[in-house]
């Protein structure tokens, strides 16, 4: 796959899957990056819908979104700090995914993955690992 | 607090040493490397080696490499600040272009 929003999240996003998703609210909410290693699960944007799609043993590294903006970078734009993997010791990771933490896994949609991005794949080295997100924000409509 | 280990490779120096894992096979179809420009088609360890044929890696990884571990490669020693990295994340073939091209298409332009 390319980068993209997973299909089931393009639905939540017009208030669509209501009974198991509740609409995401992105700066308010608990939203987190994980480190994907393709290795044991590679997500699928067409069919995944929750964080308890991936398989936990292919879920590297967690981080929590700081500092998030909607409308800041340009109007329909959503951007967060750089977010910061600390001492990532696990396997290669060829993906991220950002996802909405409702604290249950089946109810916590994921939103988007990248598998395209500089310094992609990415060969853990015990130290922190940290996504630089676009100058543009992370994603609009 | 972790740490990373060493890796050190017998002759290349200042360029990337891919090794696959043929045990670790992809269960789905990959698209191109983003690094290598080609799919992987099993799961594939990519080490940047320095000016010296060095690499740090992480416990992980080094779990990964014993599966497969190439002859020209040496555990040298642990390290224990680990240099950070950084991952830039790219905008192109992204969510929005998907959704400007619908609102163009539902404008009738």
């Amino acid at each position: 796959m390319a980068n993209g929003a997973f299909n089931n999240y393009k639905n939540v996003l017009w208030g669509g899957n209501t009974a198991n998703f509740a609409m995401v609210d992105f700066d308010l909410d608990t939203i987190k990056a994980t480190l994907v290693d393709h290795g044991v699960d590679t997500p699928a944007q067409a069919t995944d819908e929750d964080i308890a799609d991936i398989t936990a043993g292919a879920r590297i590294a967690t981080a929590t979104l700081g500092t998030k903006t909607i409308g800041v970078v340009a109007n329909g734009t959503i951007d967060a700090v750089d977010t910061v993997f600390a001492a990532v010791s696990g396997a290669s990771v060829e993906s991220f995914v950002v996802w909405k933490d409702t604290t249950v896994e089946a109810t916590s949609p994921l939103m988007f993955q990248f598998d395209t991005a500089t310094g992609l794949p990415v060969t853990p080295n015990g130290g922190d690992i940290t996504i630089q997100w676009n100058a543009s924000g992370i994603a609009d409509i | 607090m972790s740490y990373g280990i060493r890796l050190r490779h017998s002759t290349l120096t200042n360029v990337m040493f891919t090794v696959p894992i043929p045990s670790i096979p992809f269960a789905a179809a990959q698209d191109k490397c983003p690094t290598c420009q080609v799919p992987h088609q099993v799961k594939t360890v990519h080490l940047w080696l320095d000016d010296v044929g060095s690499v740090i890696v992480s416990e992980g990884v080094l779990g990964t490499l014993n599966k497969a571990w190439p002859s020209e490669l040496s555990a040298v020693n642990r390290v224990q600040t680990p240099p950070a990295q950084t991952i830039t994340q790219s905008r192109n073939g992204h969510f929005e272009q998907k959704i400007q091209r619908a609102r163009i298409q539902a404008w009738g332009v």
